[in-house]
């Protein structure tokens, strides 16, 4: 092959290589391996819409609603003469949280249901209801002191024309105005709104703008009214809540710290030191060699729950909660003595050739001595705080630890030491321990760890006369899990 | 065709059906040289297929030059690990007996199933080195990593594959 030539002559006969192929039979046989759709959660939205359904009934629940503090007082006169005066006078003192005034539709309950003939009930009952949507509009216009006067006067056979005078009082802030509206009855029961001519004078103390807002009251359609409440404050107000309420966009920190718990279970290799102390007021040389004589086997096992807070640079503070137990056999000869009563020879006669001839005996108390083997075993419950620092590595995935710190220690003795006796007491121990993470997933690990106890409190009372302190070699083993994972970025290649 | 890749990621099966028509015949080529008979090289184009739909959102590209290069890196892959998962084997015939029923193409005649022939002639490491670094345009440092072998042995199976693809050709000249 010469072969530049003969290489690229190959490399373009195959790229311009398109056999026929059958793609149906292909796509029979890969179809089924491909990845499906995923279905759309239907049950995801109903919970969630159930979910926005409660939340929203709990915040009406929730929310003040305007109850007025004082039942509302209004009297009403029927003046049935030729002209038909209707007055109705609203002295309201009521106090309503802030309610943000803004428009509604009130549709009263009331019917309206009259002859055309008979002007003085058609007016009446229109002023009822007149009277009903004023209440209905005082009851919203919250948060301030309130007197208003609304006056409906029947002049035409078909025609109310109402006068309202609304005065308002708040934070030394008075404003008043006077509407005037009027209302045509229609035959057929119907009465509608003609034309409304409205007078404001506002005195405002604050020299604020007054805000004026409109609410739109709609019976059946044809009854309308137009009522125009002045705020100073209000809107003002409800701005600034707007204001307070939007969400501050905080961006999201960098974790810096990561949580691990630990499960470990450990043997432990107890080494004994005991030290005696001749000054001790109970001291008793024999009492040290007895027991180094009559120690015969030590062991213990453990277990820990720790918690390590890890920062992304490496830095470990380490706490949890640990469990040791010891157990120590002692093995000692002792010597019983007891006082029986027998039957012992006193007195004997023998002949010549040593022949008992004859004796005697008495009931005497003899004692009796007996060597018994004594097993004691004594177990030493020790419950750590481990506290400790330490830093942390990653390697090939593999991770490392090395930590240290101190134990605040609680020892619950159970058994009997062979004289020198061990007291429930609190010790601290300084402890080194290294780990060894082989992690399993993104969050499990098995950990493995060597740990050195060293103790700085003996667990013996000084007025024994012996110290007796124990440093002990754990290894650990156990699983480890993350609660909140570093995120290990892969390398992924970019097409 | 943007769309076409666009619908494949958002796993359209329509798109997907017009996906297999477009890439079958360029990966089958690739999948030809590969492996060793018709079946075989389906077999890898099936898989290779699934494993490129299944995994469209590690292209990030729509391009559809990247789109195709990518997928031809998933079916080289794809033939490859087949290979080593089944150890093919196949015992090649002696390069006499083969060259007896081959006809001596001329280099401008040389059309696929020639070079495929000659292909599988070769020892099957040269012949995957020559494919990817030759064919398929892989450095050695890439080919080293999908086989799996140091970039020197590339280097070298690839020397050996070009001296005997030479001796084949002049063998099959002189007959």
């Amino acid at each position: 092959m010469n072969d530049n030539f003969s290489e690229k002559d190959m490399k373009d006969t195959f790229h311009k290589y398109h056999p026929d192929l059958n793609t149906d039979e292909i796509w029979e046989n890969i179809e089924p391996k491909l990845k499906k759709k995923k279905k759309r959660r239907f049950f995801f939205w109903l919970w969630f819409g159930a979910v926005g359904g409660l939340l929203f009934l709990l915040g009406k629940m929730w929310l003040p609603t305007p109850t007025p503090s004082e039942t509302v007082q209004a009297t009403t006169e029927v003046d049935k003469t030729e002209e038909a005066i209707i007055e109705s006078t609203y002295t309201e003192a009521i106090s309503f949280p802030e309610v943000n005034l803004e428009k509604e539709v009130v549709k009263p309950n009331t019917v309206v249901n009259r002859n055309s003939n008979s002007n003085k009930s058609n007016s009446h009952s229109i002023t009822t209801e007149l009277i009903a949507f004023d209440q209905t509009i005082e009851e919203r216009n919250a948060n301030f002191m309130h007197q208003k006067s609304s006056t409906y006067t029947s002049t035409d056979n078909n025609v109310i024309t109402s006068q309202v005078t609304v005065s308002l009082n708040k934070n030394n802030h008075s404003s008043s105005k006077i509407e005037t509206s009027t209302y045509i009855v229609e035959e057929n029961t119907i009465a509608t709104k003609n034309e409304s001519t409205i007078n404001d004078s506002i005195e405002n103390t604050n020299e604020e703008n007054a805000v004026v807002l409109i609410d739109k009251i709609e019976t059946t359609g044809k009854q309308k009214k137009e009522i125009k409440n002045i705020d100073n404050n209000v809107n003002e107000k409800a701005h600034k809540k707007k204001k307070k309420k939007k969400k501050k966009v905080v961006r999201k920190k960098k974790k810096n710290w990561f949580t691990e718990a630990q499960i470990t279970g450990s043997y432990i290799l107890p080494i004994r030191s005991l030290s005696a102390n001749p000054n001790a007021p109970t001291f008793d040389y024999s009492i040290l060699g007895r027991r180094i004589a009559d120690e015969k086997q030590r062991e213990g096992f453990g277990g820990k729950l720790g918690i390590d807070f890890q920062h992304r640079k490496g830095l470990i503070i380490s706490t949890g909660l640990e469990y040791q137990q010891l157990n120590e056999v002692l093995k000692s000869n002792f010597e019983e003595t007891k006082f029986v009563s027998q039957e012992v020879v006193v007195s004997v006669v023998e002949d010549r050739d040593g022949n008992i001839i004859s004796s005697t005996t008495e009931q005497m108390l003899v004692q009796q001595t007996t060597t018994k083997i004594q097993r004691i075993y004594n177990k030493y419950r020790f419950f750590n705080i481990p506290i400790g620092m330490g830093i942390a590595w990653t390697k090939k995935k593999h991770h490392y630890k090395v930590l240290g710190g101190i134990d605040v220690s609680a020892l619950l003795f159970k058994g009997q030491t062979s004289g020198a006796t061990a007291f429930n007491s609190a010790s601290f121990n300084l402890w080194v321990a290294g780990e060894y993470h082989k992690p399993i997933n993104n969050r499990l690990s098995i950990v493995v760890s060597p740990k050195l106890q060293l103790p700085i409190t003996p667990i013996t009372s000084e007025l024994s006369g012996i110290t007796q302190s124990y440093t002990k070699l754990n290894m650990e083993a156990g699983i480890n899990y993350w609660l909140n994972p570093k995120k290990f970025k892969r390398k992924r290649r970019k097409f | 065709m943007k769309k076409l890749i666009q619908g494949c990621r958002n796993l359209n099966r329509t798109s997907q059906r017009e996906m297999v028509d477009y890439l079958s015949p360029y990966l089958y080529a690739i999948c030809r040289r590969y492996t060793d008979s018709h079946e075989d090289a389906k077999d890898v184009l099936q898989d290779s297929l699934i494993s490129i739909f299944n995994n469209m959102d590690q292209c990030k590209s729509n391009e559809t030059a990247v789109f195709k290069s990518w997928s031809a890196r998933i079916t080289v892959n794809t033939a490859l690990s087949k290979k080593r998962k089944l150890s093919y084997k196949m015992e090649r015939n002696e390069l006499e007996t083969d060259t007896r029923n081959f006809s001596p193409p001329v280099h401008s005649q040389l059309n696929v199933e020639d070079i495929l022939k000659l292909l599988h002639l070769l020892p099957e490491k040269q012949r995957t080195v020559f494919n990817m670094v030759v064919i398929d345009g892989f450095s050695h440092k890439e080919t080293a990593q999908m086989l799996q072998i140091k970039e020197s042995s590339s280097r070298t199976f690839l020397v050996r594959a070009r001296e005997k693809m030479q001796q084949l050709i002049t063998k099959l000249e002189i007959d």
